[in-house]
């Protein structure tokens, strides 16, 4: 299967190349970059074509694409290339407004290709487990969720608003977003957030706290603060702490690593051994296209999760409890 | 010498006894509480005197001070005979279920010239002192986000008599304090909350004066009980978690059966007695109380309005008026 890779400005864009460069069945055939120096110095490292006219790219024979372009761009990226009949797998969020996404939704589904949102946390082996004991009623009913997604400020276009849409809350809300919507096949009743730039000297939010009951009732806090110190063993966390009526369920996708106390660099680091969720992420997505399933992460999930964003930064605007009116 | 009553129901007394037992300045001169037998025992164990009631006891054994073991809310009447008696009041946790009883009881202190001293038993929780004099210090820089948690064991039926059991006021109590003491005042408060038969769970959003956004979350479910903080700053952060801090673990050949032995048994001073011990030394003159009435009614007041967000789904303001922001 040939690929297209769609920007390399989210950092992820490399490891996804890597793992398609490793997949038996796929060849990564075209790169399109608005940083030609990237993009040739990528197109040189996988052997492909680079392209700066994107029409141009997507007039190739590939077959699918993976978007990787700055948050606010994935729209005009995901639109054109389903106008291209490609299959796209795009990096999370899925858009910066809830009207775009929409629209890009849309536009995959007019065109018949498929829409996969990047979320590749839910490839995390510990979570599938927690989804599965949660599932198999081990905790008897969810009543509350306490989680977080933590990271380090990752600087560049994703504190330039125009280009990511926000701070820290439209980096790391959805990941966890995601995560409660697939493991309960819940709703967001409503939010309440608290957001504030405190850690760094940048002009978005780099912390704050998302305060949310679903629809069934159940209570759920989600810390997406960008306050990992540099010191920290690795880039962040993403954990759960789930209580039901008979237990209690702790689960934290980065937890099987080895500590390496580092002299050379002066800093303790943990060194993951885990099955590689991005790995399985991209193998999913190439099995998708093949097959021709319905994706395993749709564009609605991507909505879903991109409507509670929007609604954290609603409340900590106004002071209110922001009610979710879903759209579609 | 401080002469001590200490009122209660079993376990509790015992603990305060024990404390009780280890301070030079202090001593029991009687107990008195609902449950009779096992007070009874308790108290023989501990050979001290046991009341039928607390007015028997106050009329004749020899009191400076009434030691309440467990929250005010639990022990209003006796509070007030005692503090009516002329006796100071220890009291482990919050003094009232609400701001108004609080002061009320405070005023009463004032009327007749006693002390009462309150629980901010973190205060003297060694952990807990160290965070607080670190981020004093800053050690982690601006405070950013703070995380707090607290688990305890479900009190089960017995318990349940007592009185007001709310998580809030209960498990609750020394998280509050302990953010006032480290942060400054309360900005506003987000609860939300959830029960079933035994299990109750609350999740709470703080934002203090000084802008720090703060979580606490508080569960009264699982059989162990659990504490933890991780304070963020602009420059490091301090992480703690009481089931990590375990310097001696015992397994033996036997199933099931990996012990862990309690923070509390490997201090040389346990936090209670550690608070006990100042609350000696300043009825006898020695200190200057760590911990106001002041402090006391703040508490009961963050306590409150977190309350009262839970049970509105709603956003509340501390100090000021009405809604937040």
């Amino acid at each position: 299967m040939k690929i297209g890779m769609i920007s390399f400005a989210h950092m992820h864009a490399f490891a996804y190349a890597e793992h398609l460069r490793a997949h038996p069945e796929v060849e990564i055939t075209s790169i399109w970059d608005d940083d030609s120096t990237r993009g040739k110095e990528m197109a040189e490292k996988y052997g492909c074509d680079f392209y700066s006219d994107l029409h141009e790219m997507l007039g190739t024979d590939v077959e699918a694409v993976v978007v990787c372009s700055e948050n606010a761009r994935h729209k005009d990226h995901v639109i054109a290339a389903a106008r291209a009949k490609k299959h796209i797998l795009c990096e999370k969020p899925i858009a910066t407004e809830v009207h775009d996404a929409r629209a890009m939704i849309e536009a995959c589904e007019a065109e018949g290709v498929i829409l996969q949102v990047a979320y590749p946390v839910r490839f995390a082996r510990a979570m599938e487990k927690a989804k599965d004991l949660i599932q198999s009623g081990a905790i008897g009913d969810v009543m509350a969720i306490n989680g977080v997604n933590h990271g380090q400020m990752p600087g560049g276009w994703f504190i330039q608003k125009e280009l990511s849409g926000g701070g820290s809350a439209t980096d790391h809300i959805v990941h966890i977003m995601d995560l409660i919507r697939w493991m309960l096949g819940d709703e967001v009743h409503n939010v309440y957030a608290e957001l504030d730039t405190r850690f760094y000297d940048i002009d978005v939010e780099d912390c704050g706290m998302v305060s949310l009951e679903l629809e069934s009732g159940v209570i759920v806090s989600i810390d997406p603060s960008w306050s990992r110190p540099k010191t920290f063993p690795r880039w962040g966390d993403a954990e759960m702490t789930i209580t039901g009526t008979k237990g209690t369920l702790f689960v934290d996708a980065f937890r099987q690593n080895a500590k390496l106390y580092n002299d050379r660099d002066h800093k303790i680091e943990d060194l993951p051994w885990a099955d590689d969720p991005d790995q399985r992420l991209v193998a999913d997505f190439i099995e998708c296209v093949q097959k021709g399933r319905k994706p395993s992460i749709t564009g609605e999930d991507g909505l879903r999760t991109l409507e509670v964003v929007k609604a954290a930064y609603e409340s900590n605007k106004t002071g209110e409890v922001v009610k979710l009116n879903r759209v579609m | 010498m401080v002469k001590v009553a200490v009122i209660g129901s079993g376990a509790a007394v015992e603990a305060h006894l024990e404390a009780w037992s280890r301070i030079d300045r202090a001593v029991v001169t009687g107990v008195s509480g609902k449950d009779a037998n096992g007070l009874r025992e308790v108290s023989d164990r501990g050979g001290v005197a046991c009341f039928d009631s607390l007015s028997d006891l106050l009329a004749q054994a020899d009191v400076d001070v009434v030691d309440v073991c467990g929250p005010g809310l639990w022990f209003r009447e006796p509070i007030r005979q005692a503090v009516r008696a002329g006796k100071s009041v220890i009291c482990e946790g919050p003094l009232s279920a609400n701001v108004k009883d609080t002061n009320e009881l405070i005023d009463l202190c004032e009327q007749h010239g006693v002390q009462v001293y309150t629980g901010h038993l973190l205060r003297f929780s060694p952990e807990y002192v160290d965070a607080h004099q670190q981020v004093e210090n800053g050690a982690i820089g601006k405070p950013g986000v703070f995380r707090l948690s607290r688990s305890m064991p479900n009190p089960g039926e017995s318990s349940l008599s007592v009185g007001n059991q709310d998580l809030f006021l209960t498990v609750g109590a020394g998280e509050w304090d302990w953010l006032r003491w480290t942060l400054g005042e309360v900005k506003r408060v987000m609860a939300r909350r959830v029960k079933h038969s035994s299990v109750e769970y609350a999740l709470t959003t703080l934002r203090m004066e000084d802008g720090t956004v703060v979580h606490v979350e508080l569960s009264r479910s699982e059989c162990v009980s659990e504490s933890s903080f991780e304070l963020a700053g602009d420059q490091g952060m301090i992480s703690h978690n009481s089931n990590e801090s375990t310097p001696v673990r015992l397994k033996t050949s036997q199933e099931s059966s990996v012990g862990l032995v309690q923070t509390e048994d490997l201090l040389v001073k346990s936090p209670l007695q550690r608070w006990l011990e100042h609350v000696a030394n300043c009825l006898s003159g020695g200190e200057k109380s760590i911990g106001s009435t002041e402090d006391a009614r703040k508490a009961v007041e963050i306590a409150e309005a977190v309350i009262q967000s839970a049970e509105a789904g709603k956003p509340v303001s501390i100090g000021g008026k009405g809604e937040a922001k």
